[in-house]
């Protein structure tokens, strides 16, 4: 087995020195009215970056950032393996069972949603859904739970990381080689399945880009497209010859499969795709050679940084913003943290503060976001429930169900997450809020609830315009006039925890809750 | 303004009484305007391998044997199975007698359909080359959502459907829904589609404090107030919801259609549904769902993925469209199919296809003149990138479909395509 390909050792070290000082532009923000905050101020910046960024966190937290200063939080983020994660795993990592029978996916699933709420590692968490996103591998299309799990655990680790590694191992693991047929990609006659895919929607898009992520057009005003059909056969055999093996005397998720080069799969004829002859060696290295080629055509900077952007600032990035982050991508194009680094580079752009409030959050953002907003509590299945969850099915009914996504584009298309808020999922959301807001600790089914006596504590005080301002400021950054008017009037003056649990339904089912 | 507390007010006592049942279905009956359902087959189907040219079977045979097939991975069928679902252009001639073209084994049912008059195949249907990426996905999706080709991912242009049914009224639950989530072909200039799951599943749970009376209440207040961009979109999606919710709900409750067949898959349920809000008298005249993936690099025939799909369609479609005839309901029904866009007429070594171009699609319905239209490209002679030759150009297809629903298909798709003439 490959292993999962981590940046380790004498790299965090120079990563850490990298970020604190690429940072000299975000350092800036703990001074007041610095450029990269903007208009807002130092709570709603950090509010905003936090929403973006990672799954939001309490008004305790916020404060906590507010004060320690921007330039300080990403710096520790960024060092991500020193942060203590051994908290964000409740369960362990299941085996086969006795008579080779595989875990039930939710298994994993809930994994996963343990992380991205639990763990301290949150902006890697939050890079990590990009690129699960990116990348979007199925459940449904892969044979083994487990190797999803692996698969996932590889892109966490490299989720900050540099865009030409990732690539590679992504392109190695069992789930990816099963899900776009890579696995039973043969010889002159491929399969191009991955040959397509791994241009047209991983590395480099289907048309050329210029570096402010205008379409570069030709004589006529066509645009150009990256790469031909002949293009896409000959990348199919450039990737040839991946076989899964499996060890079917080993339980172990992560180990009972393995990946191996077989020659007499590989196609071993003189390639050349993409404006030139290419030479890919014949061995395990193949993979590796075509992810350098790919993250190093020119038109991967401007795409890749263009799907960044639309997720993570703006669906309509501005043409200088698209230019000044792909200058930080390509001027780091093999560092070892380059996609870390670009991330710095957008959040101390000034596009990055006037994209406050400009984007939708996605469902799983709205989910997460509220239960590390507030005092949400996911607890370690009961025994014999380990397959129940009412956060898994919440996320399936609102769009989102991580680890299965519907197409090819993930669950939506860069820059349109309008798609994901459509009257079905509108209507299911407010199940899934009732679900979280009236669980309780110990009934079946609901591995997950929002604690109302922990609530309280926090807020410290029982009138009910205190709470409303409470409640506002976690959710909805204090929200607006018309959102605190009925919020307000809605508590009354005292009010008791069915009125706290109506004001947080009505604000987590509000417009300014939707908005990220 | 509407909610629902007011709807149910309205409607209570009469929406389960055969008077209110008969006015609802009356309505729908008396409407005019043809009602489109159109179905995805979502990943690009292999037309080579669902309706087969015969009188080029010893091209299709070599082109979809690279070499030999393990067993149950054929993926060219044998004469001999062909046979019993034979067809002609003209419908009439029987299996016996039909020499040019076959449905796949697995879609006798859609056999059965032709030889009604009912059903036209559309050969050779496809993007035309001008689209720079006709073989992607994203490109060939919204390329039939919308009508237009070399679509601009950043600023779509609306849907076919959605324009189309633009201009008319209405009730409470609009024009058009789409069971395959929120999809671009609903989006007109004025209005959207609704997105629907299962309708007996489309309702608003509520919170203990009945919450979502003050919500409606809340936002409808705030719907003029100085709400913009994302949350004024937010906040208009989940009016419609909750505008529509009681309305759908009560229509479902009406209409249960206890006496539809049997469904054998997802798409054959959601088709179901369609029947329910036409006969419950909704007003809606544009479906979308879909069926898939048809996807099929690898493997396409190993435990008989493909010709499942294909079954499940041809089931699918049938039981639609006569549970409707049997409910006088099915003389303004139009049920077509469409695809991203087809495979590669020949197999890869894992006896899968690959994205290819021209695909054949169909088009149901009372008003449908059966037959074959278009034609079938050529298995030794292809386009520029190896593909079958796209001979009939989608929107050649649209045309038909736009001006049966009463609509422009000039001013939809912005250039005169001419029909195909199957309606």
């Amino acid at each position: 087995m490959t292993g999962l390909r981590l940046t380790t050792g004498p790299h965090r070290a120079r990563r850490r020195a990298c970020a604190v000082a690429l940072l000299s532009g975000v350092l800036a923000l703990t001074a007041p009215r610095a450029s990269a905050q903007g208009h807002l101020s130092p709570r709603q910046f950090v509010q905003h970056t936090l929403r973006r960024f990672t799954y939001s966190d309490d008004p305790a937290a916020v404060s906590a950032v507010v004060n320690e200063g921007m330039s300080a939080w990403l710096t520790q983020q960024l060092d991500w393996q020193a942060i203590d994660d051994s908290g964000s795993q409740l369960e362990q990592i299941p085996l086969l069972t006795g008579t080779g029978t595989y875990p039930d996916p939710s298994v994993y699933e809930r994994l996963l949603l343990q992380h991205n709420m639990l763990s301290n590692r949150q902006l890697q968490a939050k890079l990590e859904l990009h690129w699960l996103d990116h990348f979007s591998l199925s459940l449904v299309g892969v044979v083994d739970p487990g190797i999803m799990y692996h698969y996932d655990q590889t892109v966490r680790a490299n989720a900050l990381g540099n865009f030409q590694t990732l690539l590679a191992a992504i392109g190695v693991e069992p789930a990816m080689l099963y899900w776009l047929s890579n696995n039973d990609n043969y010889g002159a006659m491929p399969n191009e399945n991955f040959g397509r895919e791994v241009m047209q929607l991983y590395s480099i898009g289907t048309t050329m880009l210029n570096d402010d992520g205008t379409p570069m057009l030709d004589g006529s005003g066509h645009p150009i497209p990256t790469y031909s059909e002949v293009d896409v056969k000959e990348v199919a055999r450039a990737v040839t010859g991946y076989d899964v093996v499996w060890d079917y005397s080993n339980l172990n998720s992560l180990t009972r499969f393995s990946v191996q080069f077989v020659p007499g799969y590989h196609y071993t004829g003189k390639l050349h795709f993409l404006g030139q002859r290419q030479k890919i060696p014949d061995d395990f290295t193949a993979m590796s050679v075509v992810a350098g080629i790919l993250a190093h055509h020119p038109n991967a900077a401007p795409f890749q940084v263009l799907e960044l952007l639309k997720r993570f600032a703006i669906e309509k990035p501005s043409p200088k913003f698209v230019s000044d982050i792909v200058s930080v991508w390509r001027a780091q194009q093999d560092a070892p943290d380059q996609i870390a680094q670009v991330i710095a580079a957008i959040i101390a752009h000034p596009d990055f503060a006037r994209s406050y409030h400009a984007m939708f959050k996605q469902p799983v953002e709205k989910i997460f976001g509220m239960l590390r907003q507030l005092p949400g509590v996911l607890q370690e299945a009961a025994p014999g429930d380990l397959y129940a969850s009412n956060l898994i099915y919440g996320t399936q009914i609102v769009g989102q169900e991580l680890f299965t996504p519907p197409s090819v584009f993930s669950f939506y298309y860069p820059g349109h997450l309008e798609t994901l808020t459509n009257t079905q999922t509108r209507l299911n959301a407010s199940w899934v809020t009732s679900e979280l807001i009236d669980a309780y600790q110990g009934e079946q089914y609901h591995d997950t609830y929002i604690d109302l006596p922990a609530l309280r504590t926090r807020i410290g005080a029982t009138d009910g315009p205190t709470i409303a301002a409470y409640l506002l400021d976690a959710l909805v950054d204090g929200g607006t006039p018309a959102m605190q008017s009925i919020i307000t009037n809605f508590l009354g003056s005292t009010p008791d925890d069915n009125q706290i649990r109506g004001a947080l339904w009505l604000i987590t089912n509000s417009p300014d809750y939707a908005v990220n | 303004m509407l909610n629902r507390r007011h709807f149910i007010h309205a409607t209570a006592g009469l929406a389960c009484t055969p008077l209110f049942a008969r006015a609802l279905s009356a309505e729908a009956a008396r409407a005019k305007d043809t009602i489109v359902v159109a179905i995805a087959l979502a990943g690009g189907n292999d037309g080579l391998n669902t309706v087969i040219p015969l009188k080029q079977y010893g091209a299709y045979y070599t082109l979809r044997t690279p070499a030999q097939p393990p067993p149950g991975e054929e993926l060219a069928y044998a004469q001999a199975d062909l046979a019993p679902l034979a067809f002609d252009s003209n419908y009439r001639t029987p299996p016996a007698q039909a020499t040019e073209f076959a449905f796949a084994p697995s879609m006798g049912t859609m056999r059965s359909l032709y030889g009604l008059g009912n059903l036209a195949v559309v050969a050779g249907m496809g993007l035309p080359l001008a689209e720079t990426n006709s073989l992607s996905h994203e490109n060939g999706w919204l390329d039939w959502m919308t009508g237009q080709i070399n679509v601009d991912l950043t600023n779509l242009p609306h849907g076919w459907m959605g324009l189309t049914l633009d201009e008319g009224h209405y009730g409470l639950l609009g024009p058009s829904a789409s069971f395959y989530g929120k999809e671009q072909i609903l989006v007109g200039k004025k209005r959207d589609g609704l997105t629907l799951g299962a309708i007996d599943y489309y309702n608003l749970s509520l919170s203990e404090t009945d919450n979502y009376i003050q919500l409606e209440e809340a936002f409808a207040a705030e719907l003029s107030a100085s709400q913009t961009g994302a949350a004024a979109f937010d906040q208009s999606v989940a009016y419609a919801a909750v505008s529509s919710a009681g309305a759908m709900q009560t229509l479902a409750q009406a209409f249960p259609a206890s006496d539809y067949p049997a469904p054998m898959s997802a798409l054959d349920n959601t088709l179901k549904d369609i029947a329910r809000l036409i006969l419950g008298g909704s007003g809606m005249r544009g479906f979308m769902t879909a069926l898939g993936s048809f996807d099929t690099h690898g493997q396409q025939n190993l435990n008989n993925y493909h010709p499942i799909l294909l079954s499940q369609l041809s089931y699918a479609m049938s039981n639609f469209w006569q549970y409707m005839k049997s409910k006088g309901a099915s003389r303004n029904l139009v049920i077509m199919t469409f695809s991203d866009f087809g495979r590669r007429p020949a197999a890869n070594l894992d006896f899968g296809t690959d994205h290819g171009a021209a695909s054949v699609g169909f088009v149901l319905g009372d008003q449908v003149r059966g037959g074959v239209y278009g034609k079938y490209p050529s298995l030794t002679k292809f386009d520029p990138n190896g593909n079958l030759a796209v001979k009939v150009d989608f929107r050649n297809v649209l045309s038909d479909i736009i001006n049966a629903m009463g609509g422009n298909p000039q001013t939809v798709l912005g250039e005169n395509y001419p029909k195909l003439g199957f309606i």
